[in-house]
C-alpha cells in the first residue's frame, strides 16, 4: 500500500472509490460522547484556518474544517468534501462536491466557496503557510453549484495531498474567521479564552453520519511538560500533544497512560541546518561535519530511543526510500582528513545554534560538540530563546549551524523541495544547487511511481554527498493518552484523526 | 498637606512616563517581533515586510510611541494580535485568578511565618530556633519551579487530593477552588514565609531585649501577654513595611508558578505575550502594574502622614 505514488490511474481509482458512498471511511468509531480534554504545550495562536502556521494551532483547525480531500491511514489522499474527481488531462481536475454538506452556520457548501477559499489562501501569499501548498494552482472555476474545475500550471504529483489543507469556508463569514471561525468540520467553534482553552462542540449536521465521536473537545495549554504528564497520570487530561521523548521510558511503565506514535511511521525529522557561506560553502567541511554525526548516540541520549536514525530525507518504510542509499560512517579520522584537505589542518571553529524550547536540540548540540572536538571541529553552542532563534535563522540567515525540526507532508516532494530547493522557505542556509533544483522539479512533475522513486533516490544521494544539511533521525510526535482513550490513530505527521478517537 | 499631595501626583506622572518609555523600548529590544512570530519560520521577507507595514511596525519608533501614548491617554491599550482582544479585557479576565493565588499564598506565608518567627525569637539559640532558621534558609533557597514540580509529583499524584494543575474560581466552586489553589499558593507562600519569618525573628529579638519588656515582665505579666501584646505588636511595624515590599516579589513569583501549574493569571498572560511578542499586552500589563505599585505606595505614604505626625511636620517644613 505504501508503494503507491500518485498516478492518473490511482487518482481514477480513488475517485471511483469515492463514488461508492460511505466507502471513504477509514474506520468506524464505536464509542463516543463525552468531553475530550486535550493538553497542548502552548496556547493556540491562530484559529483562522487559512493563516494557521504552527502544528499546535493545527489541532483546532482539524476539528472545525474540511477540505476537498483527506488522508487515509496510509496517507493516500481520499475524498472528503469532494465525493469524487476526474482528471481529464495532467493539468486539470474536476471535483464533484458532496450534496447537502452544511457549514456550521447552516448554509450548504457550493462550488463557488471552493473558488473563494482557494483564492483567499493564494492571496495571502507569504502570510499563509498553505499558499505555498497551492503554488501549482493556476485557476479555480465553478462549473455549477456542485462541480469545480481546478487548472494547474504544471502536472503536479503531490496536488491531491496538498489541497488536503485548503479549508473550505463560507465567504460571508470572512470577518469572523480569526475570532469565531465557521467551517464544515465535525466540531463547531464554541469559545476561546486565551491561555485557558479553545472549546469546540460536536456539530449535529456534520456530513459524515458514519462516525461517532466526542461531544466536545477542550484544548488547554499546559506549558510545563512535567505538569502535563502528571495531568495525564492523574486523569485530569485525556490526551496530550507532543510528550517529550524523555518521558517515554517512564510512561511505557505507567499502567494508566499510553503513548501513541505516528503510524505507519513518522515523516518529521531532525535536521542540522548549514549556512552555505565561508567556511561552510566548502563541501569538505560539510562532509567532515557529517562524518562526526553520531546518530546512534543522538538517538539514545538526546531522543531517548524514540524515532529512526538515518541520513536520507525519507524514513526506511517510505515508498520513496531506496534501500541502497547508505549513510557515511562515523569516522573522526576521515573528518580530520577532510578538514585538512579543505585547508584547515589545525581544525576549525563553528557556532551551533539551538533553542532550549526543545531540549532535544540542546542535548544533540552537546553530543555534536563532544564528538566533533577530537576531529578538530570546535563547536560553540549558542542556546537561544525560540522566537529569537526563528528570527536569526529563518529571518536573517544569521547562523553557521542550527538544529531544527522539519515538519513536512508525506509526499516526497514536500519532504524535500521545501528544504533543499533554492530559495525554499525551509532552506535558511541558502543552499543552492542546479542539479538538486532540477531533480526536485522532475520529482514533482513525474506521475509514474517507479520513475519518481528513481528521482528521489538520486536526491537522497545528493543530500548525502553535497551535504546541504545533515539529517539525524525522524522525530515522531508522541501523543500521551489516558486509559479513557481506547484507541487513537496518529498519522505520519503526528496529527491525530479526531474522528477515530475511541473513548471508553 | 496639599502641597505634599500635589508633589506626589507630579511624581506619579513622571514615574509612569519613565515606565512607559522603558517598557515600550524594552519590548522592541527583544529580538523578533509580532510579524516573525505570526508568520513562523517559513515566512518570506516580502510577507514579513507587508505584515510589519500592516501592524505599523515599519514606522519610526518615536512615532509608534507617540501613537501608543495618545491611545493610552484615551484609555485604549490597543489590541492583542493573537486573540484580537483588548489588553484591558484580558487583564480583567486573568486578574481574579492571580489575586486568588497571591491572596492564598499571602495567607499561607503569614500562617507559617508568624508562629515560626515568634517561637524562634522566644527561644533564641534553642534547637527549635535552629530548626526554624534552617528551614527558612531552605525555603529561601528552593527554586519555586522545582518545589512546584515536586509538589505535583509527590503530593498531587500520590494523594489525588489536588489536581496537578488547573484553575477554579473561588466564587463559582469554593471547594474545587481551594484544591486547585492549594499547591501553587503553598509553593508561592513558602518562598515568602521564609524571609518574613526571619524578619519577624530579628524584630522580635530586638523588642524582647527592650527596657519596656523587662518592665512588663517585672510587673508580673504572664509570658503570653508579654510576647503577644507588648512585643509582637511593636515588632510588627518593620514587618508590615517588608510585607508591602514583598508584594512585588509575590507578583514576580506568579510568573514562574503560573507557568508550572498552567494557572491562567496575569503572570502567564504576560509570559505568553512575551513569547508571542504581543506588544499591546506586555505594554499594558507593565504599565498598569507599575501604576498600581505607585498608587499603593502613594496610598501608604498618605497613610503614614496621617498616622505619624513627624512625617507630616517634615513635609510641611
Amino acid at each position: 500500500m505504501a508503494e503507491s505514488g500518485l498516478t492518473r490511474r490511482d487518482v481514477l481509482k480513488i475517485g471511483a472509490l469515492g463514488a461508492v458512498a460511505g466507502a471513504v471511511a477509514p474506520a468506524v468509531v464505536r464509542a463516543a460522547g463525552g468531553s475530550l480534554r486535550i493538553g497542548i504545550p502552548s496556547d493556540i495562536q491562530q484559529i483562522d484556518p487559512h493563516l494557521v502556521s504552527s502544528a499546535i494551532d493545527y489541532t483546532s483547525m482539524e476539528a472545525m474544517f474540511d477540505s476537498l480531500t483527506t488522508f487515509d491511514r496510509a496517507m493516500n489522499p481520499v475524498p472528503a468534501l469532494a465525493e469524487k474527481w476526474e482528471q481529464p488531462d495532467a493539468r486539470t481536475y474536476v471535483f464533484h462536491l458532496r450534496r447537502g454538506v452544511k457549514y456550521h452556520n447552516g448554509r450548504e457548501v457550493k462550488a463557488a466557496d471552493v473558488k473563494w477559499s482557494f483564492e483567499r489562501i493564494i492571496a495571502f501569499g507569504g502570510k499563509s503557510k498553505w499558499a505555498s501548498y497551492l503554488a501549482d494552482v493556476a485557476s479555480v472555476e465553478p462549473l455549477d453549484d456542485l462541480r469545480v474545475r481546478i487548472n494547474l500550471k504544471n502536472p503536479s504529483a503531490p496536488f491531491l495531498s496538498s489541497i488536503r489543507y485548503a479549508a473550505i469556508v463560507p465567504p460571508e463569514e470572512e470577518k469572523n474567521l480569526g475570532t469565531r471561525p465557521v467551517g464544515t468540520g465535525p466540531f463547531r467553534f464554541v469559545e476561546r479564552v486565551p491561555n485557558v482553552h479553545v472549546k469546540v462542540a460536536r456539530f449535529g449536521d456534520y456530513w459524515r453520519k458514519d462516525v461517532r465521536y466526542a461531544d466536545e473537545i477542550v484544548l488547554s495549554p499546559v506549558p510545563e511538560a512535567q505538569t502535563a504528564v502528571a495531568n495525564l497520570q492523574a486523569g485530569t487530561l485525556d490526551l496530550h500533544y507532543n510528550v517529550p521523548p524523555k518521558f517515554k521510558a517512564e510512561l511505557d511503565k505507567s499502567p494508566n497512560v499510553r503513548l501513541y506514535e505516528p503510524q505507519p511511521f513518522a515523516t518529521n525529522y531532525m535536521l542540522m541546518l548549514i549556512r552555505h557561506a565561508p567556511p561552510l560553502d566548502n563541501v569538505k567541511v560539510r562532509q567532515a561535519l557529517a562524518g562526526v554525526t553520531n546518530r546512534e548516540l543522538i538517538h539514545r541520549a538526546a531522543m531517548f530511543s524514540v524515532g529512526e536514525p538515518g541520513c536520507s530525507p525519507f524514513p526506511r518504510a517510505h515508498w520513496a526510500h531506496s534501500a541502497d542509499v547508505a549513510c557515511p560512517t562515523f569516522d573522526r579520522a576521515r573528518a580530520k582528513q577532510l578538514l585538512k584537505e579543505a585547508g584547515y589542518p589545525d581544525g576549525i571553529e563553528l557556532t551551533l545554534k539551538a533553542s532550549p524550547q526543545y531540549p532535544e536540540f540542546v542535548r544533540t548540540a552537546e553530543i555534536y560538540e563532544a564528538q566533533a572536538r577530537e576531529a578538530g571541529i570546535r563547536l560553540k553552542i549558542q542556546a537561544i530563546e525560540w522566537a529569537t532563534y526563528v528570527k536569526d535563522l529563518y529571518g536573517e540567515n544569521n547562523f553557521q549551524l542550527g538544529l531544527s525540526a522539519v515538519v513536512r507532508e508525506f509526499d516526497p516532494d514536500a519532504m524535500t523541495s521545501g528544504v533543499f530547493g533554492t530559495k525554499a522557505s525551509g532552506n535558511p542556509g541558502l543552499y543552492s544547487s542546479p542539479r538538486m533544483d532540477e531533480l526536485l522539479r522532475m520529482g514533482r512533475a513525474e506521475l509514474v511511481p517507479e520513475k519518481r522513486k528513481a528521482i528521489y533516490r538520486e536526491i537522497a544521494q545528493l543530500v548525502i554527498t553535497e551535504v546541504p544539511a545533515i539529517r539525524q533521525q525522524t522525530w515522531p510526535v508522541l501523543w500521551g493518552a489516558t486509559a479513557k482513550v481506547k484507541s487513537l490513530h496518529v498519522n505520519a505527521l503526528g496529527r491525530p484523526n479526531l474522528l477515530e478517537i475511541e473513548l471508553g | 498637606m496639599k502641597r505634599y499631595l500635589a508633589e506626589r501626583v507630579v511624581q506619579l506622572v513622571v514615574v509612569l512616563f519613565v515606565v512607559s518609555v522603558i517598557v515600550f523600548g524594552l519590548v522592541r529590544l527583544i529580538p523578533g517581533d509580532p510579524a516573525t512570530v505570526q508568520l513562523g519560520s517559513e515566512a518570506t521577507p516580502q510577507a514579513l515586510a507587508a505584515l510589519r507595514h500592516d501592524l505599523g511596525l515599519d514606522r519610526p519608533l518615536w512615532v509608534q510611541y507617540g501613537l501608543w501614548v495618545r491611545q493610552v491617554l484615551r484609555g485604549d491599550f490597543g489590541q492583542s494580535w493573537v486573540s484580537k482582544q483588548s489588553p484591558l479585557a484580558l487583564i480583567r479576565r486573568f486578574l481574579p485568578a492571580t489575586l486568588q493565588l497571591t491572596g492564598l499564598a499571602f495567607a499561607i506565608a503569614l500562617l507559617i511565618a508568624f508562629p515560626a518567627g515568634v517561637l524562634a525569637a522566644r527561644y533564641p539559640g534553642s534547637w527549635l530556633d535552629r530548626a526554624i532558621t534552617g528551614l527558612a534558609l531552605l525555603g529561601v533557597s528552593l527554586p519555586s519551579f522545582w518545589l512546584g514540580i515536586m509538589l505535583i509529583l509527590a503530593v498531587a499524584l500520590r494523594t489525588g487530593w489536588f489536581p496537578p494543575s488547573g484553575y477554579a474560581s473561588v466564587w463559582e466552586d469554593p471547594g474545587l477552588a481551594l484544591r486547585t489553589t492549594a499547591l501553587p499558593a503553598f509553593t508561592l507562600g513558602v518562598g515568602l514565609a521564609a524571609p518574613l519569618s526571619r524578619f519577624l525573628r530579628s524584630g522580635m529579638l530586638d523588642v524582647l531585649s527592650a527596657e519596656y519588656i523587662r518592665t512588663a515582665r517585672a510587673k508580673g505579666l504572664g509570658e503570653r501577654a508579654v510576647v503577644v501584646r507588648h512585643a509582637l505588636k511593636n515588632a510588627l511595624l518593620p514587618v508590615v513595611t517588608v510585607l508591602a515590599l514583598q508584594i512585588g516579589t509575590l507578583v514576580g513569583g506568579t510568573f514562574v508558578i503560573e507557568q508550572v501549574f498552567a494557572w491562567p493569571g496575569i503572570g502567564r498572560l504576560s509570559l505568553t505575550a512575551i513569547q508571542h511578542r504581543d506588544y499591546a499586552i506586555i505594554q499594558a500589563v507593565v504599565l498598569l502594574v507599575a501604576a498600581a505599585f505607585v498608587l499603593i505606595n502613594f496610598a501608604v505614604d498618605v497613610l503614614y502622614v496621617w498616622l505619624d505626625p513627624r512625617i507630616r511636620l517634615e513635609a510641611e517644613r
